[in-house]
């Protein structure tokens, strides 16, 4: 630590439909930052971290040689890197893993023989009890044998975690903003993009505004079972009896008298049972103007 | 017919494990997923109860030779994590009892060829059987924390 960023270490990045880039080193890390291939090595190197025959657990030095590494790892898997070289992806806009032999470009459809890797005896992972989150084991899968067909997995319906009431008779839903990513450690700091959207708001429909007796730009506080949030008023289309704030406004930035601004603190600490995914989204809320 | 008095007693227990349910759910609120889960299996169990009246009303209730409540105290456990696990264990106890309730319920219905109660007990005995996978899962989560960690 600290660690380097894009742009001042090399590496690659694979994406989500299988495209590996390489990203070269445009400048020099500020201050003491590192790579984190820098900041791995260190830490082998101090754990003495050994391999079966007493030698370095580690041999690599450089990411070209990691990548060298790693590509003889995914050989004969899946996902085969193995005919891919920093080369070959300087030179070009991206490639997909498979890429071997048979592949040296890259494979651009699996599985358009119509064969999937789900058989009993191949697959790692066997499904799971989308309400309980119970996972389902090999012997349940091989009962249930699908021999390669899709499971449509269905689920009883459940009432919401939480409902508005007469303390907290709003809706409350929680997203997203445009111009930010997540907790604007990034774009927050890009000048356009905090200009376009520097603070949170309340979002309410033109209904609720006149029954709350609110107009636009005026302070109000919403309240939750959990915390609270003041923020101006912006009146829009949204369903009457819901109200929307951006989630992007935390208070890494603030200091303490301005910490009521994070939608997240509003909602329900409940995950989904499968993916551990936290709610963030709903909540039961009342909403008053700040005079 | 000795039946009538096992759905009874079956309902008993279903009741008693909507019970559990609840009083762990609240004495464990901090802990997330064990109160959202733990309030959804109660309802369930409840829900349990309310069929296993209808298929009473079917067979019609005895009163002599009703066989004993499953009874299961949750005074006296100790607070925090250590309580967490006893009252999962617990739970697990009378959940799996439940599970056995309509196993042999079940067997009953296809010695009676009663389709309609085989398919009752083939639906909310595989609830039952959800609530104690659950409940397995999360004691193999909680039991190396709480029993290995130091405090």
């Amino acid at each position: 630590m600290p660690a380097a960023l894009w742009g001042e270490k090399t590496g690659c990045f694979t994406n989500a439909d299988r495209t590996v880039h390489i990203s070269h080193k445009a400048v020099e890390p500020p201050g003491e930052a590192r790579s984190d291939l820098d900041i791995f090595f260190d830490f082998a190197h101090r754990m003495d971290l050994k391999d079966k025959d007493g030698a370095p657990l580690v041999k690599w030095r450089t990411p070209e040689e990691t990548f060298e590494a790693w590509k003889q790892c995914s050989k004969g898997r899946p996902c085969d890197y193995s005919g891919m070289s920093y080369e070959k992806l300087s030179g070009s806009p991206g490639i997909q893993w498979p890429c071997k032999e048979e592949y040296p470009n890259g494979k651009e459809r699996l599985y358009t023989d119509g064969i999937f890797n789900t058989g009993y005896d191949i697959c790692e992972t066997f499904g799971y009890d989308i309400i309980t989150g119970v996972e389902r084991n090999k012997k349940q899968y091989k009962a249930n044998d699908p021999g390669g067909r899709a499971v449509i997995v269905a689920a009883d319906y459940e009432t919401p975690h939480e409902e508005p009431d007469d303390k907290y008779p709003l809706w409350l839903t929680t997203g997203r903003s445009v111009y930010h990513f997540h907790t604007r450690t990034k774009t927050g700091r890009s000048k356009a993009l905090n200009d376009a959207a520097p603070d949170v708001f309340v979002e309410i429909s033109h209904e609720d505004a006149h029954s709350y007796g609110i107009e636009e730009g005026d302070m109000i506080k919403v309240v939750s079972r959990r915390g609270s949030v003041k923020a101006p008023a912006r009146i829009a289309d949204v369903i009457p009896g819901t109200i929307f704030i951006p989630f992007h406004y935390g208070y890494w930035d603030k200091d303490q008298s301005e910490h009521e601004r994070a939608a997240n603190e509003l909602t329900l600490p409940v995950w989904d049972p499968v993916s551990k995914q936290p709610h963030f989204k709903y909540a039961a809320v009342n909403m008053t103007k700040v005079s | 017919m000795g039946i009538s008095n096992y759905i009874s007693y079956l309902q008993r227990s279903e009741e008693e494990l909507a019970k559990a349910f609840k009083d762990v759910s609240k004495e464990h609120m901090r802990e997330p997923d064990v109160y959202e889960m733990c309030r959804l299996f109660a309802s369930w169990s409840l829900d349990h109860v309310q069929n296993l009246a209808a298929m009473l009303s079917r067979y019609g209730k005895e009163k002599e030779n009703e066989p004993g409540q499953m009874v299961y105290s949750l005074l006296g456990r100790t607070t925090g994590s250590l309580g967490l696990l006893g009252d999962l264990r617990l739970l697990w106890v009378m959940t799996n009892e439940v599970k056995l309730g309509w196993i042999i319920l079940q067997q009953c219905s296809k010695a009676l060829q009663d389709e309609k109660l085989k398919l009752a007990c083939v639906q909310f005995g595989s609830q039952t059987i959800r609530q104690t996978e659950w409940l397995t899962m999360k004691i193999k989560h909680s039991a190396p924390q709480i029993l290995t960690v130091p405090l």
